[in-house]
This record gives structure tokens, sequence and C-alpha cells, in this order.
């Protein structure tokens, strides 16, 4: 069993803070605490209460969005345990700094998904807004740790001051994937465009796309370095897999053309094309 | 209380075993035969700790969905006194033999808690600033480039508290007779996941007791199971006996030796041996004692 928020029609019309709606701040409330949780709209609280029916009961750790919020904003943010699912659609900064716990979305989320995350799982089923995984703006890290799945396409930016974690797209992703990225590893299964790498110190890039026109997509400051299988790639497609995430038989085995870079900075990072 | 199996008289005795500290090593590489080559390096010169820095061997084959980067591979066990020397010996093993050799890549085998070793960890520098560190959930991989790609190696190896020190002595009226026996005993221990038996093929012909003539060494043969030395060194050999051999093996845990034990006496029971026994300090060394009775026993038969 578990908390069900089921959205009223204000949630449809403004920009809600949801930040509060955690489930590990939901934790011993009956359903009167969880009413009473504050919210933000605008600078002004506002009490959950009124802005989501609640149903369910009792001690769980488990936190169910009946609709979609895509007006709102943080929702799951700095999130460190537990579940929270949103059938529908979220907004912006969506499990920004989360450090533990499941965030599933039926749907996709808007800007920012991720940003500065430290810990946990993100599962969005939809598309992603630009930001998944990057930085605030003025910071120079990005996400720090944890897992973020998106089955279908991302915007610019993926993975931008990246630190460490692992992001995996199903579809595309926009401009400027692991951008300045620190360290970390981001899959993309479908196409990438410009910029891809740019500024990137360390790190991995795997392509999953063989038909990716590298010159397209990476600044000329990569060095080709050949061509090789990378046995960890095995072990990171296993983890996805087991995680629910489509990864096509033909990537476990073949090599990777290597493409080391930025050579603007330490140049070694790593983007990796699979190949037959 | 007298016990025999076919005819083969199994003294009542103990094996006596000691306390040690164990890690388990996947190696893997791009076929078995390449892994088992760079396992064999890596587990040379690993008998006994008497006079080497680890005691270690194969453990068993590893197929492709057994292994992390799903390709064929080795499980290798390494004992040693102590987590310390255990690391020095792991670090020194791996970096020298499964390093060097093609395709393998290497990985732990054990839960890994507080009690690990490093392994990758100081395998990296050999990267020389180019090593690239991959950490998924709480595993950390070390990518260290090498002249046929890169050579990962795990980061951490969890250890856990083994045993070492299980034996057996079989002894038969006639040496080919015996090494067969010996040789079917092995092969019952290696069925047991969790075992190995360090010393060449599993087999001791130099079987030792504490002590010597001579200072400097902390062991010698063991004169009371020299066939040849009797009349001149006090015997444990009934007459007829011509030939002794020592089954050494270590295992994860107790069970797993007492389990091997029991295998391993069942399987050696073949004509023309006369006795097996156990090895022991008069119990005042180990504080593990396997009795022969009493783990054929509780082990009716090898796949308990």
């Amino acid at each position: 069993m578990s908390w069900k928020l089921i959205p009223r029609p204000i949630v449809e019309r403004t920009s809600l803070d949801l930040s509060s709606i955690r489930p590990d701040f939901f934790r011993g409330l009956d359903r009167a605490g969880v009413a009473r949780t504050r919210l933000r709209l605008g600078n002004e609280p506002i009490d959950l209460g009124e802005c989501f029916d609640i149903e369910g009961e009792g001690e769980v750790d488990r936190v169910e969005i009946a609709g979609s919020v895509k007006m709102s904003m943080y929702m799951g943010m700095g999130m460190n345990s537990g579940t929270l699912r949103v059938s529908g659609d979220c907004g912006r900064f969506t499990g920004a700094e989360m450090t533990g716990g499941t965030i599933e979305i039926a749907g996709s989320v808007g800007f920012g998904a991720g940003l500065a995350m430290r810990g946990g799982l993100m599962r969005i089923e939809g598309d992603a807004g630009s930001g998944l995984g990057g930085a605030f703006a003025g910071s120079s890290i990005g996400m720090r740790d944890g897992t973020i799945l998106v089955a279908g396409s991302a915007g610019d930016d993926v993975g931008l001051a990246m630190r460490r974690g692992l992001i995996a797209i199903g579809g595309s992703a926009g401009a400027g994937t692991g951008r300045s990225m620190i360290a970390g590893s981001i899959f993309v299964a479908g196409t990438v465009a410009k910029g891809t790498g740019a500024g990137m110190r360390r790190g991995t890039i795997v392509l999953m796309n063989e038909n990716t026109i590298i010159e397209d997509a990476i600044p000329p400051t990569f060095a080709a370095a050949g061509r090789f299988r990378p046995h960890f790639l095995t072990i990171y497609l296993r983890r996805l897999g087991a995680l629910g995430f489509a990864v096509e038989p033909r990537l476990f085995a073949g090599e990777c053309e290597r493409y080391n870079g930025d050579l603007i900075e330490r140049g070694i990072g790593e983007i990796l094309v699979c190949k037959p | 209380m007298q016990m025999k199996i076919h005819s083969v008289n199994i003294i009542d005795t103990f094996a006596e075993a000691f306390p040690t500290t164990a890690a388990r090593v996947l190696v893997t590489a791009v076929s078995v035969e390449w892994a088992r080559v760079a396992a064999t390096a890596a587990t040379g010169y690993a008998t006994s700790v008497i006079g080497c820095d680890a005691e270690a061997a194969i453990e068993r084959e590893l197929a492709v969905d057994e292994t992390p980067d799903g390709r064929p591979g080795v499980s290798v066990l390494f004992f040693a006194f102590g987590r310390e020397a255990l690391e020095k010996a792991v670090v020194n093993r791996v970096g020298q033999c499964v390093m060097t050799c093609p395709t393998t890549a290497c990985y732990n085998g054990l839960p890994v808690g507080e009690k690990s070793i490093q392994v990758g960890g100081k395998l990296r520098f050999f990267g020389d600033g180019m090593q690239i560190s991959k950490k998924l959930g709480e595993r950390r991989f070390w990518r260290v480039p090498v002249m046929d790609g890169e050579f990962t190696c795990e980061d951490l190896f969890g250890t856990v508290k083994g045993v070492a020190g299980g034996n057996l002595l079989i002894v038969g009226s006639c040496a080919l007779a015996t090494l067969n026996a010996a040789t079917a005993a092995v092969a019952a221990i290696r069925a047991i996941p969790g075992v190995i038996a360090p010393f060449p093929g599993g087999i001791v012909r130099s079987g030792s007791k504490v002590g010597s003539k001579y200072k400097a060494l902390r062991g010698s043969t063991n004169t009371a199971y020299c066939p040849t030395l009797r009349g001149v060194a006090p015997t444990e050999l009934a007459d007829g006996a011509s030939c002794v051999y020592e089954i050494v093996f270590d295992g994860l845990d107790l069970v797993q030796v007492e389990r091997a034990t029991a295998a391993s006496i069942r399987a050696a029971c073949l004509p023309d041996i006369l006795a097996i026994t156990a090895g022991n300090y008069g119990g005042k060394l180990g504080p593990f004692h396997i009795r022969l009775h009493d783990v054929l026993i509780r082990y009716p038969n090898e796949e308990d």
C-alpha cells in the first residue's frame, strides 16, 4: 500500500514547489499529517491537502502521484529513500539533489531532472528535458552519483559537469551531451547532436548507435584511438538490463571505436562508439 | 573404534587445520584456455605458506554467465595468514601473472565488507596516470591501459576466514596404486566448491613433520611415514606399506573442508590401499580438529 495523491485542478494551473513530497517526509504521518505537509505556491506556503486528494494510510515508504504535475517543480528533491511514482508528467528539477530511493515517472520530465543528484535511481519512461543530471546554474559539479534511466529521448546538456554516476538514454540526446563532464558514464542508444563530450575531463560516453556520424557529433579536439572491446562495457550493459533498460543483444559482442578527449582538457575522457 | 571402507582401514584420528584468510579471484579471458594460462601462472609456487607467500589453486572453470564481463574464466582461491599478507600476495600475483597475460581481466568473487583487500586500486598505478576508474553501485573497476587494449581489475576483493591444512595420508602397498588413489581423492576434493588442493596435482609426496635436527629448518621430512626409514626411525606404517601420499586442502569454511575430507577418503579407498590417516600435531597447534570417522558419519556421501 502507498500514499496516493490525486492532483486537483490547481496543480494543472500553477507552478507549485513540490519538494516536500518525499516518502521519507511522510514516514510516521497519518492522513491529516500528510495533508498538512507544506508545499509552496510562489512565495506562499500551501497545504498539500489543498492541492491533492489523499488516499492511503499508515507507515508506508511509497508515494504515488496519480496524474501529471508538469507545471510544478522540485518533485522528490533531496529524497533519500523510498519510492515516488508519478503516473503522468513531471516538471522542472525533478529528483534534483536526491541521495537515495527511487523515482519512477510514467511520463516525461522537464528541465533539470536529477540535477546535482547524489544517489538513488530515477526511471523516466517518457522523455527528459535539457540539463538531465547536470549542474545547477553557477555550480561546477553536476550529478555526483546515482542512476538515471530514460526510455525516450533527452534534451541538451545531458550530464553537464557530471562527476559520477550513470545516465542511460534509450532514444536520442541533444547537443552537448557530457559537456564538461568530470567523470561518470553516459549511454545513448539513439543519435547525439553536436558538441558531445565538449570539454570533458574524464568519464565515458558510450554511443550505442553504430551509425553515429562521429565527425558531426564530437568536437575536433578528440583523438581517434582505434577499436577494442572494453570489458567493463558488459558489466554496465548487464546492470542496465537488470534495471529494465532496453539493451540490444548485439552490444554484448563486438568492438568499440574509441575517441580520447577532450584534448583541450586533460584528454583522458573517452567516447566509445559501439560497432558490430 | 575400527572403521573400514572396502577393506581400507580408516584410522581413528584427526586432521589438524588452521584459520586463514581467503580471497576468491575470478580471472576471465577471451577463452577459457587463456584464463587458465593466467590462473596457472598466478597460482605457481603457492603450495604452502611454510615457504610461499600464499596457498593458491584454481577452484573451477566459470561459464560465460558466471563471470562479470560475460567471458569464460576460472575461479582461483588464495589463502594466507592475515589480510595484509594476502593482499600483498594477490596484488603481486595478479600484477605479474594475470595483468601480463593476453586478454585477461580480474574480478572479485566474494562479498566485499570491511575486511577486504585492495587489488585493482594498487595495480592501477601501472597505468601511469592514464588508468580509468569506473564505479558501478558499490563496485569500482580499474581500467589499466595495456598493449592489447586494457586490463580491467576490480578495486576491492572480499575476504573470509578460511580453513587451511585439511589433510589425508593415503598408505598403500604399491606406489602406482597409491598414486591412483591419491589422484581419485584430489578429483573428489575438486568437485567440492570452495576447496582447493594447492600442491602439484593436489598431492604431496614430501609430507613434513614439525622441527628438524637442523636449527634453520622449521619442518623436515615426515620420518614416521617414510617407508624407507623403517628400522632406523620410529614408524607409523604397517607391514606391507610401501608408499604414502598426502593430500592437503584449504577451504573457504570448515564445513567445506570436512565435506572434502569425507569425499576424498571414500574416493581413495581403492585396491592395494592399506590405510587412510591424517596429520596432526597432537591438537596443540590448530583449532580445527577434523576427525576422520566423524566426518564419514556426518557426510554419508559426497553429494551431501
